[in-house]
């Protein structure tokens, strides 16, 4: 991680999905896109996850352009984050995929919506910095 | 090092320190020996008092892997235990069904999310087991050689109660927690296999009890008797009063008949006691078959002035295996004879309801009392009471009667007084008629 001011073990309570996150990605011609995602998942010191469960405009901006910059708020401070990422790669099975997948199931599955909400694929993201803001 | 990095190296010792003694508390639960609801019941408290885990289960799954049933609860009313969830239903399920840990918080705003995106702004929740309005859940599968024992769930309504470290810890306990759970149920079915085992001997102990009671009592009252017979015609030889010998030839005949009886049903009772009988179902014309038994006992009816009836319509079949209901009829007739005064009757009546075929026996004997009545069907305590005319008895007759009726899918109940007679109902399976 390069000059990361913030660990991201530090921040672990914005990565429980209490408070959805803001990600701002770009297209190839530069057409930016800011969007809310319920959820960027804890993979390891260097990594997290965002789940593709629908094509939509943040997951095709990435696949050409792969920075994606988020806002994570802390739900116990109420802090707030800037995360910079570099897209790596999807991944459709393996640890992380199942983890994130048994964590959406568990709440598809309490609203009898499991046929609705399905994780395509855990995209893996190198975390560039983390800034407090 | 700054005075920051020591401040977190010691709250690290000292967490580290936490998890050491409520391993050393839980160990120490562990080899308790109390049953394993107890055990389980103060480990979640150890739990909520070193761990801060207020809301906590132990669920165990069923033999089917269909349904988890809480065990040990804390935290909520004892109405909780018994509870059960489906297998792959909420947290709990989907941990039991993939053997993995799962860790959620922020519970209830992603259920909103989901409903809103999927264009059902309300809420349509299964409802959970434990808390309505939990906000963190963790749920941790306890597995012993891959093999799920029971599932660990905390929940909270508070968010990040659960950290990953929090959820280490967990995983690092399930696994004494799992071998103890299983051990603990080893011993249990243990327990209930040498249980079981005792209930078996025991029986087989009163059965050899009654055996050799009937052996040493009921047998030895014919074999006396023909040896007074035999004396009796030795003399009677000696004196040349042949007269006298033929009135002891009946005296014989019914002698050899009561020993007959005894010795039938003796065998019946050890065969079915061994579990030895065999049935062969087959169809039965019931009017016949009453009539051929009961044909048997003619010189008693008439020795007694007995009127006989048999109200059976031809047409009528019962649908059993023969040996085992000609030992039900054969002692329910000769137990009406034998507790009938001279000169009574004796009613056999047929009649088919929803394929059934229900068959009165009805007598204007002496009756049972209440006591008698209560115990007709019970092995211990019974004597073989003597007819009317001292008959004798076995007092196995309406045992295997109520046994054999069983055996043939049926069902069979005394109503009776003193002094009114007795009404003995049987419902058998219907046979159709054979053409």
């Amino acid at each position: 991680m390069n000059k990361s001011q913030v660990k991201l073990e530090e921040i672990m309570p914005a990565l429980q999905g209490v408070i959805p996150s803001i990600v701002a990605t770009s297209s190839l011609d530069h057409i930016p896109n800011v969007t809310y995602i319920s959820q960027i998942y804890y993979v390891d010191t260097n990594h997290v996850a965002l789940s593709y469960q629908f094509f939509n405009k943040t997951i095709k901006n990435v696949r050409e352009n792969p920075v994606l910059v988020a806002i994570l708020t802390c739900p116990v401070h109420y802090s707030l984050y800037k995360m910079t990422l570099r897209y790596q790669e999807s991944q459709t099975s393996g640890e992380i995929f199942d983890n994130m997948s048994m964590q959406l199931d568990a709440l598809a599955i309490s609203q009898k919506k499991e046929h609705i909400f399905k994780l395509r694929a855990a995209d893996i993201y190198e975390v560039i910095s983390i800034i407090h803001v | 090092m700054s005075a920051l990095e020591t401040e977190k190296l010691s709250s690290l010792l000292a967490e580290s320190n936490r998890k050491m003694e409520i391993f050393r508390k839980v160990s120490f639960e562990l080899n308790k020996l109390v049953s394993l609801p107890e055990k389980l019941q103060t480990i979640l408290a150890i739990l909520d008092e070193q761990f801060g885990m207020a809301n906590s289960l132990i669920l165990i799954p069923d033999d089917e892997r269909q349904m988890l049933t809480v065990f040990a609860g804390h935290g909520y009313d004892s109405s909780i235990i018994g509870q059960q969830v489906a297998f792959g239903q909420g947290l709990i399920g989907l941990a039991a069904v993939r053997k993995r840990h799962i860790n959620l918080t922020g519970i209830r705003r992603k259920q909103h999310y989901l409903a809103t995106v999927s264009n059902e702004g309300d809420l349509n929740f299964v409802k959970p087991i434990g808390l309505t309005d939990a906000e963190s859940q963790v749920a941790i599968p306890l597995l012993a050689n891959d093999e799920l024992v029971a599932v660990l769930m905390a929940e909270s309504r508070s968010f990040c109660v659960y950290d990953q470290s929090d959820e280490n810890f967990l995983i690092t306990l399930a696994q004494p927690l799992a071998v103890s759970i299983q051990n603990s149920m080893l011993y249990d079915s243990m327990e209930k296999k040498i249980k079981e085992r005792t209930a078996e001997l025991q029986h087989l102990n009163k059965t050899k009890d009654k055996f050799f009671s009937i052996i040493s009592h009921d047998l030895r009252g014919p074999v006396t008797s023909f040896q007074s017979l035999a004396r009796l015609f030795s003399y009677y030889n000696q004196e040349g009063q042949s007269d006298k010998i033929e009135d002891l030839c009946s005296k014989v005949e019914q002698s050899v008949d009561t020993l007959n009886h005894l010795l039938d049903n003796l065998l019946d009772w050890s065969l079915s006691q061994t579990n030895g009988i065999q049935c062969s179902f087959e169809i039965i014309p019931l009017r016949e078959f009453i009539q051929t038994i009961a044909d048997i006992y003619l010189p008693n009816v008439t020795a007694k002035e007995i009127e006989f009836t048999l109200e059976v319509n031809d047409g009528i079949c019962i649908r059993g295996d023969r040996h085992t209901l000609a030992t039900v009829f054969r002692n329910l007739i000769s137990n009406a004879i034998k507790f009938t005064p001279r000169r009574g009757s004796i009613r056999i009546l047929a009649a088919v309801e929803n394929e059934k075929v229900r068959i009165e026996l009805r007598d204007t004997g002496v009756g049972m009392d209440c006591g008698r009545l209560l115990n007709a069907f019970q092995l211990q305590g019974q004597r073989s009471t003597f007819g009317t005319e001292k008959e004798k008895g076995t007092g196995l007759g309406l045992v295997l009667v109520k046994e054999f009726t069983e055996l043939n899918e049926g069902t069979i109940t005394i109503q009776s007084d003193p002094g009114t007679g007795t009404l003995v109902t049987l419902l058998l399976p219907q046979g159709t008629s054979p053409r």
